[in-house]
């Protein structure tokens, strides 16, 4: 029994899917915190006299 | 609320016990076997399927609750669901919340033992020389105390070795939960889920260049694993059973209807995002079940045994996989075989030991939040009750205690939780403000199509996987006609110990809608609050 053309197309979907969504949520997570980070800190200078 | 409640340490902490959370010893052992056996690449179809419309919906639900109610004060559904319905009912709904995850964690402390026993043995090379099925068949049932002991033991005299391993995780549970939220259960995920995805990552790169282990044997190969699990059977796509499988794995796999996503969510400040660390935990969670979960035990098994064998371990069970088939191929992986069975059965535990702090978890806020009682008298209070359905499942394994928890506590008991509280969200708060709820402080723009899945597609869904499992299983379990983990009737012996596990959990759901009550009276009704 080998892996048929389906079999792939079916894994390797899959896996595109799965992985895609991870990369793009952690990505997503990164850009997001620094964007926190980044208001954070120019919120913190206009506090500042 | 006057007390002040916790907050996670950091938002990737958070994303990693949640994870935790959802990453569970059934990415590794159950996803490969449901997979394998349901359609191979075809039981994808609808296993996404239910993933949109069950999985990733319900997620959102969840976290939207634990975020609401954490604001209010309240870190389990008692409160949460009393905040979004005011009637007098809400409080004993939520009430489930709390007693279903515990009678689960009772039973999952000892699987998560089970794991960390045969990490050690692995290590040690205990099970070394134990190389038929039938011994290590017969090793496992010694270990567990299912064996006949009459003609005398050959590894385990007794339950004394389960029992230490035991008394440790549920140690090891209690240590972390009297630390708290950012102290103890982050700090394990942090810990934790990095392990288990390295040892994850090791494993499959030792999976795939195995190639054909037996040159004499060339059908016995990776490849024909992976074609077990991948290559598609549509006619299964037919099949109302395979449907029902795809959607109790992704229940299962994201930890839905357990109560632990609202207790891990109230700890989330009022405006902090849910949508998208709620979307990267499901995420992960799939990361670890398909991709590395099905790059495991399967594969590993169809290059050793070969297919024939695989599906017969496969349709055995779960367990056979995972603690049968698995010592033996490590003892055919050459000097290096106990280091990879220790990182096996590592990697289980810790799946294992995160998932089950986050289901322990509830009861703990419960006692905090509404008792206000210390960290250290919440634990003491946990553990107790962990350890009284606990230490059934040690003794009375052998009389389907441990199954017959499972099935009303971990299978039927999620599903009822998940469809009480979609309708509360949706039907009763409100679509509108459930929405709300959801997109408030949302880093991601939630695609609107979900607030239409979650009015009126996933309940419809959870009334059809409710209404097909009562008909097929509970009604048949309940009535003693047909046992949960085969479909034969219960032997006679076994119906004392069943009927003791079923009141057990009856009298944990009335054990805290009795504690509702009292709370409620003392304290949440002079607030107003029904």
């Amino acid at each position: 029994m080998t892996l048929s053309w389906a079999g792939w197309l079916f894994m390797l979907t899959a896996w595109g899917l799965i992985g895609g969504l991870t990369a793009f949520c952690m990505w997503k997570v990164l850009v997001a915190t620094e964007k926190h980070k980044r208001r954070q800190d120019e919120e913190a200078v206009i506090i500042t006299p | 609320m006057s007390q002040s409640r916790e907050n996670w340490g950091s938002r990737i902490g958070l994303i990693l016990a949640m994870a935790g959370n959802a990453v569970g010893l059934g990415n590794f052992l159950r996803f490969p076997r449901q997979a394998a056996l349901n359609g191979g690449g075809a039981f994808m179809i609808p296993y996404f399927v239910a993933l949109l419309l069950l999985g990733i919906p319900l997620m959102w639900v969840e976290w939207a609750i634990g975020r609401f109610g954490g604001a209010h004060g309240h870190g389990t559904t008692p409160g949460m669901f009393a905040r979004m319905w005011r009637h007098p009912v809400a409080k004993y709904l939520g009430a489930l919340g709390i007693a279903i995850p515990l009678c689960f964690v009772m039973y999952y402390t000892y699987v998560e033992a089970w794991t960390l026993a045969y990490a050690v043995f692995s290590a040690t090379k205990y099970y070394w020389g134990v190389d038929t099925f039938a011994e290590m068949s017969r090793f496992l049932a010694e270990f567990q105390g299912k064996a006949d002991l009459s003609q005398g033991a050959q590894f385990f005299h007794g339950l004394g070795v389960a029992l230490l391993f035991y008394c440790v995780a549920l140690g090891l549970n209690l240590f972390v939960l009297s630390h708290g939220v950012a102290k103890g259960i982050e700090k394990l995920a942090k810990v934790a889920m990095p392990a288990l995805f390295l040892f994850a990552v090791v494993l499959v790169i030792r999976v795939v260049t195995l190639g054909t282990p037996d040159p004499s044997q060339p059908e016995r190969s990776v490849a024909a694993g992976f074609a077990f699990i991948w290559n598609p059977d549509f006619s299964q796509l037919k099949n109302p059973a395979v449907w029902l499988a795809a959607a109790g794995q992704i229940f299962f796999t994201l930890s839905i209807g357990t109560g632990a996503i609202h207790t891990y969510a109230s700890y989330v400040r009022k405006n902090d995002d849910i949508a998208l660390t709620g979307l990267s935990t499901s995420a992960t969670n799939e990361f670890a079940e398909v991709i590395l979960g099905g790059s495991i035990a399967i594969p590993v098994s169809v290059a050793f045994f070969g297919l024939q064998e695989t599906r017969l371990i496969a349709q055995q069970g779960s367990f056979d996989l995972g603690f049968q088939a698995m010592p033996l191929i490590f003892q055919k992986m050459g000097t290096l075989g106990p280091l990879y069975g220790t990182l096996w059965f590592g990697l289980l535990f810790f799946a294992g030991v995160t998932s089950s702090v986050a289901l322990a978890q509830p009861v703990m806020a419960f006692m905090q939040d509404e008792f206000r009682w210390s960290r250290k008298m919440a634990a003491f209070f946990t553990g107790s009750l962990m350890a009284v359905g606990g230490v059934g499942c040690v003794f009375f394994l052998k009389h389907g205690f441990l199954d017959e928890m499972d099935f009303w506590a971990g299978t039927f008991g999620l599903v009822i939780f998940a469809l009480v509280e979609v309708v509360i969200f949706a039907w009763i708060f409100g679509i509108e403000p459930g929405w709300k709820e959801i997109t408030r402080g949302a880093d991601i723009a939630v695609p609107r199509v979900f607030k239409f899945l979650i009015k009126y597609v996933t309940p419809v869904y959870l009334l059809a996987m409710l209404a097909a499992w009562t008909a097929k299983d509970a009604i048949p379990i309940l009535r003693f006609a047909k046992q949960p983990a085969n479909d034969g009737p219960y032997p006679p012996e076994d119906v004392p110990f069943v009927l003791a596990a079923r009141l057990l959990m009856l009298g944990t759901v009335v054990l805290f809608m009795v504690l509702v009550g009292v709370i409620w009276k003392r304290r949440h009704s002079k607030e107003g609050l029904a």
